[in-house]
């Protein structure tokens, strides 16, 4: 099966999310992750934080959510995140942007930017690889 | 409800290798990774529309592996409060069936101090019933103590 080709520039198209304290609990139910960091208003007001916070491994998931929605799961056999960092923390109550843009492409692979952005800035960043095997220009598959 | 001991950096010695643990993939855990991301992708739910994608039948998220990536070295303890994931790094080999159990298990790669700060690296790999490799998580976080 030949992948449609991707271009350096490229750009993935995005997620919205929006994040509440509901969205933050069902996770830590998920994950079974109850840290109070993230579950305990009156805990986290106490903390650097100022306020909960949600588990970064949830912005994984939207990146992996990303790629999947854009490759298809071709992504699964080949696919990686790479140096995913945690810059800023995502908080409830704000819309956050999941996105990513095609950095370097070969046939073997692409690379792809990632970011979570909010509205103050990128919470998130990290590198994508996608595999390319099979792929071929439209020309060629006819 | 007691508390879980916490997992300290004295616990972590370079080259750890946890007991393999196993992490199935039921409908139910699929529903509620659903229900927290908000992924409504139907290759999860969907075995016909799973089909139509080139794929045997419903496949597991693959954000769940930031889940068993961590459960695979916690084991019922808990990362001491301060802890802060830094990195992280994913790899995946071959999707996952609904209905799977993973064999999982973790390991420490390194640990240094710099700073005044102690950082640990850990992977987990998991295997499919087979034996095969289908993902592997790295993580670095800040170990408080």
């Amino acid at each position: 099966m030949a992948e449609v080709s991707v271009r350096a520039g490229e750009r993935v198209p995005e997620l919205h999310k929006l994040v509440t304290q509901e969205v933050i609990s069902l996770w830590a139910g998920v994950s079974g992750d109850f840290n109070p960091l993230h579950t305990d208003a009156e805990f986290a007001a106490k903390t650097r934080f100022g306020g909960t916070i949600a588990h970064g491994h949830l912005a994984l998931a939207w990146l992996c959510e990303l790629l999947l929605r854009w490759r298809g799961a071709s992504w699964l056999s080949g696919g990686e995140l790479l140096g995913v960092r945690f810059v800023a923390p995502i908080r409830p109550g704000g819309e956050y942007r999941v996105t990513g843009v095609v950095s370097e492409v070969d046939e073997h692979r692409a690379v792809i930017s990632l970011e979570v952005c909010g509205e103050s800035g990128q919470c998130v960043s990290g590198e994508a690889i996608v595999p390319m095997r099979q792929t071929r220009s439209r020309k060629e598959t006819e | 409800m007691t508390e879980a001991p916490e997992l300290t950096y004295a616990d972590l010695p370079e080259g750890r290798q946890f007991p393999q643990m196993a992490y199935e993939i039921t409908p139910e855990l699929v529903a509620s990774y659903v229900a927290a991301t908000g992924d409504d992708n139907p290759a999860y739910t969907d075995d016909a529309k799973a089909r139509s994608v080139g794929l045997t039948g419903r496949i597991a998220p693959p954000g769940l592996a930031g889940i068993w990536g961590r459960q695979a070295y916690l084991q019922g303890r808990r990362m001491p409060p301060g802890g802060i994931l830094v990195g992280q790094d994913m790899a995946f080999m071959r999707p996952v069936r609904v209905g799977s159990v993973l064999m999982v298990q973790a390991e420490v790669l390194r640990r240094w101090e710099r700073n005044g700060r102690r950082f640990v690296t850990l992977r987990s790999t998991a295997r499919t019933a087979d034996g095969e490799r289908c993902g592997v998580v790295r993580i670095t976080a800040i170990w408080p103590k």
